[in-house]
């Protein structure tokens, strides 16, 4: 695998062809390898005979759904990340998406940010599973044995959530990371609020551990960033 | 009406035939009956002739043994003669010739046996009629024969199968008749509901079936039909409604896009001009989007039945995970959001449909109250688990509070805030499929709504 030096390989599984388009599109631009299969046979096809970095399968497709494709990749012993795409967004349809063998899951219509982060986070899981029990970024350390933050070696006092939430963080350094994902992963919320309300989390957090090392990525979500940090720390 | 038009209906329907059944089983086991009396009096009656004959044999023999008779055949002269109609007498030689006695010539078989004046097949037929009687040899090699004729046991079973036959002809009749009368009754009744059912069907859903008030069957029937037209009525004008109010609240935004898109086209030229109006476009499709997204929700929640994806829910945990996650929120309004929970609150729920639910109101408190403290509390009830969510804002005033469950209704009608008019009606939803109820209440002059789900788990 030669992520993330370049971009990954990716296997799109979708029937409708404007979809599809536009994720290719979107992706190829991003610097991905994208090739599309139109219908769930032809899918497992390529997803079994060719090496993927990333499977994004729609739900609903002709011949075989999506459901089934990925659960027989997986009885194959295929283990290759899957981001399954669905107009189906009820609580039922997501946890059998990922019973099924999916990674994760994106109810459409979707901003086109959203995707590429999510598709991002999947690549790197698949590369850098980290067991590291210190994260850093710059200056910054979290011991996630001692459950301890500190800058600069000046102790940071965070509550539940903002360990969470920094944890999570600092584990996609610099990966952007939705609002969704955030719900999703820190708080394991599936719903959409309707305030800002990860907004004011992040700032609050900003004020403890300093501004300049989440930032906003405008139309997308956050990403943590620091100058003399190199990738995954 | 026409018996041609209603005897063939009349045969199909349930009732009838049920009737018909009954007739038959009723016929069939007085029969059963019948055939058990005529065989067990028939034997009753041969055994006694039997003892009869065997007793008027011996006085043949003692009234021949003493001096004078004129031996046996003067004795059965005698008593030829003196027969009643139904005796029996006869003494024949040892070559078959008639000696004396009343009958004509039998075989001579000694012993008990029924003697049939002709031989035919027809002697098994109970009515037939024989002499029933007891032969003997005699000392001298002649045969006597003593008997009685069947007549009388014949009378006893044409009398029997005659009253038989008559309670069965009555009874059938009266059970025909009695199925048909009632039978015609419920017909009536269910083709009146029938012709109701085939109105509502071709015109109109307004009408009601005839209720007349009896208590019967038919009228608790008819009640509950109703009921479920009124079920049916109300959903169907639910559902205008809402097909409505979708089209008239998407217009609001469809109309801000519109004149997005057409902004962007006029400053083609200006780049900047074009990105902005873009991203608008962009935010209200979101919108609109959110709308759909919301409704469908609101719907898949309707729809779903009640307990399926039900399980042991952690309440108070649930809660307190959400004042955690909205206090930053709340403080960034100005508020203090306290949860004032009591610890081990179990339900069974749907966990993700509760805290959207619970996320929905707390988010209401936030945005619409005053500055000042939010507090959400959660305490046992009786069987319920009473979750408070006050605010020290304005509420909903008494009169809208019917509505505001409503989909699209907003309290604010210009419709400026972000918002679908939709977050209550998704409470609402859930509340619904949880058995729980949702109302509203003044609270120390700001506003509180209270949730009662039942506790269990």
């Amino acid at each position: 695998m030669n992520y993330p030096g370049g971009g990954m390989r990716i296997l799109l599984i979708e029937d409708e062809p404007e979809t599809a388009a536009y994720i290719a599109a979107g992706l190829q631009e991003a610097g991905h390898e994208v090739v599309h299969a139109a219908d769930g046979r032809g899918g497992l096809l390529q997803a079994s005979s060719e090496s993927w970095d990333l499977l994004i399968v729609d739900r609903m497709l002709p011949g075989l759904d999506g459901l089934g494709l990925v659960r027989v990749l997986r009885g194959c012993g295929i283990a290759i990340p899957v981001l399954f795409l669905t107009t189906m967004g009820g609580v039922g349809d997501r946890v059998s998406g990922l019973r099924a063998g999916g990674d994760d899951y994106l109810v459409k219509p979707f901003a086109f940010s959203e995707l590429e982060a999510r598709v991002e986070a999947l690549g790197r899981r698949s590369s850098t599973l980290t067991t590291d029990t210190v994260l850093r970024a710059g200056d910054l350390e979290m011991d996630l044995l001692a459950r301890s933050v500190s800058r600069g070696g000046r102790v940071l006092e965070l509550q539940r959530q903002e360990f969470r939430l920094l944890e999570y963080l600092l584990r996609n350094t610099g990966q952007v990371v939705t609002r969704t994902m955030l719900l999703e992963n820190v708080w394991g919320y599936h719903f959409d609020p309707r305030t800002n309300v990860v907004e004011s989390h992040i700032s609050r957090l900003r004020e403890k551990i300093g501004g300049d090392l989440v930032h906003t990525v405008r139309g997308a979500g956050y990403c943590v960033r620091a100058s003399d940090t190199a990738f995954g720390a | 009406m026409p018996w041609r038009h209603w005897l063939p209906r009349l045969a199909r329907t349930s009732n009838f035939r049920l009737v018909l059944l009954y007739s038959g089983l009723f016929t069939v086991s007085v029969l059963v009956l019948m055939v058990m009396m005529l065989w067990w009096g028939s034997a009753y009656v041969i055994q006694q002739t039997d003892e009869m004959v065997s007793d008027e044999l011996g006085d043949v023999q003692a009234a021949a043994a003493k001096p004078g008779a004129g031996g046996l055949r003067g004795v059965i002269q005698d008593f030829a003669r003196q027969a009643s109609v139904r005796d029996r007498y006869l003494l024949e030689g040892p070559s078959g010739q008639v000696l004396a006695g009343n009958m004509p010539h039998i075989p001579p078989v000694t012993g008990t046996m029924t003697w049939y004046p002709t031989s035919s097949i027809f002697n098994f037929w109970p009515l037939a009629s024989g002499v029933r009687g007891a032969g003997i040899r005699t000392a001298g090699g002649d045969f006597l024969f003593v008997g009685r004729s069947t007549l009388a046991l014949n009378e006893m079973r044409a009398t029997v199968a005659r009253a038989f036959l008559s309670v069965i002809g009555a009874s059938l009749l009266l059970a025909v008749t009695g199925g048909l009368v009632m039978t015609v009754g419920s017909l009536r009744r269910v083709e009146e509901i029938g012709r109701t059912g085939q109105e509502i069907v071709a015109t109109d859903l307004s009408r009601r079936v005839a209720v007349r008030g009896t208590g019967d069957e038919f009228d608790r029937l008819a009640l509950s039909l109703n009921a479920m037209l009124d079920r049916i009525q109300a959903l169907m004008e639910g559902l205008n409604q809402v097909s409505s109010d979708i089209a008239h609240d998407l217009r609001t935004p469809l109309t801000r896009l519109r004149q997005r898109l057409e902004l962007a086209h006029r400053h083609e030229g200006d780049p900047a001009a074009l990105r902005q109006a873009l991203e608008q476009a962009i935010g209200n499709v979101d919108a609109i989007l959110e709308t759909f997204a919301a409704l469908l929700r609101i719907a898949q929640i309707e729809s779903q039945s009640p307990g399926i994806a039900f399980t042991r829910l952690d309440v108070s945990a649930l809660l307190e995970d959400l004042v955690e996650f909205y206090t930053p929120l709340a403080e960034e309004y100005g508020h203090s959001l306290a949860g004032a929970i009591e610890p081990g609150l179990f339900a069974g729920g749907d966990a993700e449909l509760l805290t959207q639910a619970f996320s929905n109101l707390i988010e209401n408190a936030i945005r619409h109250g005053r500055p000042g403290a939010v507090t959400m509390s959660a305490r046992r009830r009786g069987d319920a688990i009473c979750v408070e969510i006050a605010d020290p804002g304005p509420g909903i005033p008494e009169a809208f509070r019917d509505k505001v469950f409503q989909r699209f209704y907003r309290l604010e009608q210009s419709r400026t805030t972000p918002g679908t008019g939709l977050g209550l009606s998704l409470v609402a939803a859930v509340a619904l499929m949880h058995g729980a109820d949702v109302t509203f209440a003044e609270h120390g002059g700001g506003f509180m709504v209270r949730v009662q789900l039942p506790r269990g788990g």
